[in-house]
This record gives C-alpha cells, structure tokens and sequence, in this order.
C-alpha cells in the first residue's frame, strides 16, 4: 500500500463510524417487506397467456361467519354512488416503432410508473435486477435523471438533437420530442446500437393499445387508471401526485403467485365465492383472496370514511382479472 | 428469532456501514439495506450466502441508474476547492480527509464501488468482479483511474493520523 491507498483505507475505516444505527432496522425490513408484498405489482409473463379468468357470482351476502368462521364481506349497503362504471381500462403507449429489431417479440409489455409510460420488448430472463436486454422506450412529461450517467455523444433524430450514451452494454438515447414529450430508447443485446437508433427515429404518433388484463364492473368515482403493470395496476385520483402508490387515496389491484402473497394476515373473510385475509392496519384496507391454489387477488384500498368494507367488497366483487401469470417474484 | 432475524440483527451495523460509505448519505444508505434485506427475505430459503447476496443487491442499488433516487451528486472532472493553508499538522491533514472524502463523492459510482470494495472491504479483484459483475481488467481500471484523481490531492500526516481516530 502506498500513501494514498492507506489514506483511503484509514479514510472510509473513520467515515465508517459515521453510518446510521441499526436501531429499529429489522422492523423496517419487515414493514417495508410487508407493505411492499402488497402492493408490488409484478411485471407480466411473457409467453402465457390468459390462463385465469376470475368471475365472480354477483350474489350479494348479508354478513355474518361462515362454517369455516371466515367473516363474510358483505356489500348490500355499499353506497353505489361512490363508484362509477370505468371508461377504459386498456393500457396504452402513445408511440409506435415503424421498425422493430428482428429477435424480438411484436407485442410490447406496457406500464406506467410516476408519470411515465414505457414500451418494453426486454427479455427478462435475469429478473428485474438483471442486466438490460432487449428494447425499451419511455415518454415521460419531465427530463429524465441523468445525474452520473456517462457523458453523451449527439447524434441526430428527426431533426432534434438527442443524447446518445453507451452504458452498461446498453445503447441509450435520450430527447426532447417536444415541449412536454422526454423519450428514452434504450437498446442491448440482442438490439445494437444501429438498430437502437433506427428505431428512435422510426418513432411516430400512434397509439398503442392492448386488451385491458382487468375487468373493474366500479371504480371509484373520479379515479383513473393511474399506474399498470402486466399483472397490477392503481387506480388513482384523477388530479393526484405524480407517484400514484404513495398515494394514501390510492387503490391498489395485484395478481400474485400464492408463495408471494401474504396469506395468512389479518382476519379471515369471504368475498362472494372467494376466501382470503383483511388486514385493516395503517388506514388501509388489504384483502388478499385466494383465486385458485396458486394465485391470490390481492387489493388495496383506504379505510376511510368512503371505504368501508361494504365499498371494498362490492369492489373487490366486481374484479376479472384476464392477464397473464405472475413471474415469481424476487 | 428465524434465522432471517438474526442475521439482520448480527450483520445489519455492518451493512449499514458499507451502504453508507458507498452512498456518503445515512438516509440514502438505510434506504438501500432495507430494499436490499426486503429482497432477501422474499428469497430467504434460496439465498445461500446471505451477506453476499445483500450486499450485492445494496450495490446494484446503489449502481442502477434505472432505480436509484435523485442524490444530488454530480460527476465533475472538477477537484474539490483547495482549501485554505493551515500551519498545523492536524489541521493540515483534516484538510486532506476533507478533501479527499468530497472527491470520493465526486468519482462515478462504479469507481468508488471498487474503492470501498478494495479498501474498506478488503476484498481481491476477482471478488470485486463478482460482486459488480464485469472483469478483473475493469476493476483494475476503475481502481486506477479513481486512485489517480486521488493521489492529486496533497497528504500531510493524512495515513498516520487518521485511523487511529
């Protein structure tokens, strides 16, 4: 070791003291743990499809328990003036690649996330933590974070200049398409950084649009589709903050695999046909029911004043779910 | 107490440490071991080297663009303002820790990655290549070019004074 080496050495040995406490650390994992198996929604599967529908009998129960001592969730008395019929449902990505790469699937995988909708033709083999692969484009309203991204060579697209980095075995570009449209195509292998461009600058205004993966028979008056996943989505205020699930007026609707659910919190009820837990901490309604052995319905909702668990039940009774399988989660 | 619990328990002032010295932001660094121990625990029964795996999920954390958090830094080729002529020894080289300890905030993640995975961690460059998933060659790069801005701060009594503190 030279000078510099053990300076750095006997450096980061000092600063090392300075890190926070773990103090109350193995309760936040399990809090975090907890809120965030509720409410993750898990990006869809990519070769199966619809492989459950879930109906549901719309046989409004009066109450009480069940043999099984299961409280039954009845929505006779639910205020239908909270809730409206949705308008659509159906996700959707404002664009169109003209030119697709060859080795990638035709039909995107579509989501929204705070404020932004991205079409992804990823592979994801490796699992959300994985390396990039594939192509993926985002819109966004805002610029997109580029502290500490490498530095950005120009290139041309459509006239607009925009931002090429190489990052990660990944081609990125980035532009401002117009005054209120950031895009972010990113490409890696299979897609090179030629085709990456093609596509960024075969972009034109058309619409995607895919079959919506859930049927909601009432939505909260005044809500939207706010956030989607492939097998998720959060219904929000129509006027709400750009991260829709920190929302406390959010309404969270996941499909999980069973070994990623959280069976066995709170009360057991009985929805309709469906047994599941309600757990009611934090100002939070969260149901999970059981779909079949391996699915669980899992929805989130307020407690407050407007949702009592008539409101939730006559919800959560009005869900088809059509999509896709979860990817086991983690 | 499951077996989860406890290494959390047992390791977690440790982990906390090697996320702070990565992330220099004690909000940002309890930020990164709850998502990385909220990971392990979906996986607990499959992870089987636990710490390994935590601290590979803080690093790739730490690293992804895609998911980090605003921070605030920024990578300048800029070194930090010197500062000001001190005759004291003491002073002099608490200047330098300073110094250096802004700079480190200064070099790209992936450097200061390396950094404190060689020189807090102590780990060789074939484990930093693993835990950062890329070649001994890039480690050794990283380490290079990151311990070159280093070295043009100047050292008073900066490694004889400091960790004895």
């Amino acid at each position: 070791m030279n000078n510099t080496d053990k300076a750095l050495a006997n450096l980061l040995q000092e600063h090392a003291g300075r890190a926070p406490g773990a103090q109350g650390l193995l309760a936040a994992v399990h809090c975090r743990s907890r809120h965030k198996a509720r409410r993750r929604a898990v990006f869809g599967a990519i070769a199966t499809v619809a492989v459950f529908a879930a109906t549901v009998s719309v046989v409004a129960v009066t109450g009480g328990r069940t043999a099984n001592n299961e409280v039954v969730l009845a929505w006779q008395n639910a205020s239908e003036s909270t809730f409206l019929v949705p308008t659509d449902l159906r996700p959707s990505f404002p664009l169109t690649p003209s030119y697709l790469p060859p080795g990638l699937d035709t039909d995107p995988r579509l989501s929204a996330e705070r404020g932004a909708q991205n079409a992804s033709w990823e592979r994801v083999e490796n699992g959300l933590d994985g390396p990039l692969s594939g192509l993926s484009i985002t819109v966004s309203p805002t610029k997109p974070d580029e502290d500490d991204l490498p530095a950005a060579t120009p290139v041309d697209i459509g006239g607009t200049t925009a931002a090429l980095r190489r990052y990660e075995g990944s081609t990125v570009l980035t532009w401002q398409r117009t005054p209120q449209q950031w895009v972010y195509v990113s490409g890696a292998a299979p897609v090179t950084e030629t085709e990456t461009l093609t596509v960024a600058r075969a972009l034109r205004d058309e619409p995607i649009r895919q079959p919506a993966t859930y049927g909601l028979d009432v939505t909260p008056a005044g809500f939207v589709l706010a956030e989607y996943h492939g097998t998720g989505l959060t219904l929000g205020p129509a006027a709400g903050t750009p991260n829709p699930q920190d929302d406390p007026r959010a309404v969270i609707v996941a499909v999980r695999r069973a070994s990623d659910a959280t069976d066995g919190l709170g009360t057991p009820v009985r929805v309709g046909e469906r047994g599941g837990w309600l757990d009611e901490a934090n100002g939070r309604h969260q149901l999970v029911l059981r779909m079949d052995n391996d699915l669980r319905l899992d929805v989130s909702t307020p407690s407050d004043g407007r949702w009592n668990r008539d409101e939730l039940a006559r919800f959560v009774n009005g869900i088809t779910y059509f999509g896709d399988t979860p990817r086991p989660e983690g | 107490m499951n077996s989860f619990d406890a290494f959390v328990v047992a390791r977690g002032p440790a982990l906390l440490r090697f996320a702070y010295l990565l992330s220099r932001d004690q909000h940002h660094a309890q930020d990164l071991v709850q998502e990385a121990l909220c990971k392990a625990h979906r996986r607990w029964g499959r992870v089987e080297q636990p710490e390994a795996y935590v601290k590979r999920a803080i690093l790739n954390g730490f690293l992804s663009w895609r998911r980090r958090r605003a921070s605030g830094e920024l990578v300048t080729d800029e070194l930090p303002e010197p500062q000001g002529q001190t005759s004291g020894g003491h002073a002099a080289a608490n200047a330098d820790r300073d110094a250096m300890w802004k700079l480190l905030a200064r070099l790209p993640r992936q450097q200061r990655a390396v950094l404190v995975l060689r020189f807090y961690e102590d780990l060789d460059d074939s484990a930093i290549a693993g835990y950062l998933n890329c070649s001994q060659v890039t480690v050794r790069a990283h380490a290079s070019k990151a311990l070159a801005r280093l070295r043009t701060l100047p050292l008073h009594d900066f490694c004889t004074d400091g960790a004895s503190r």
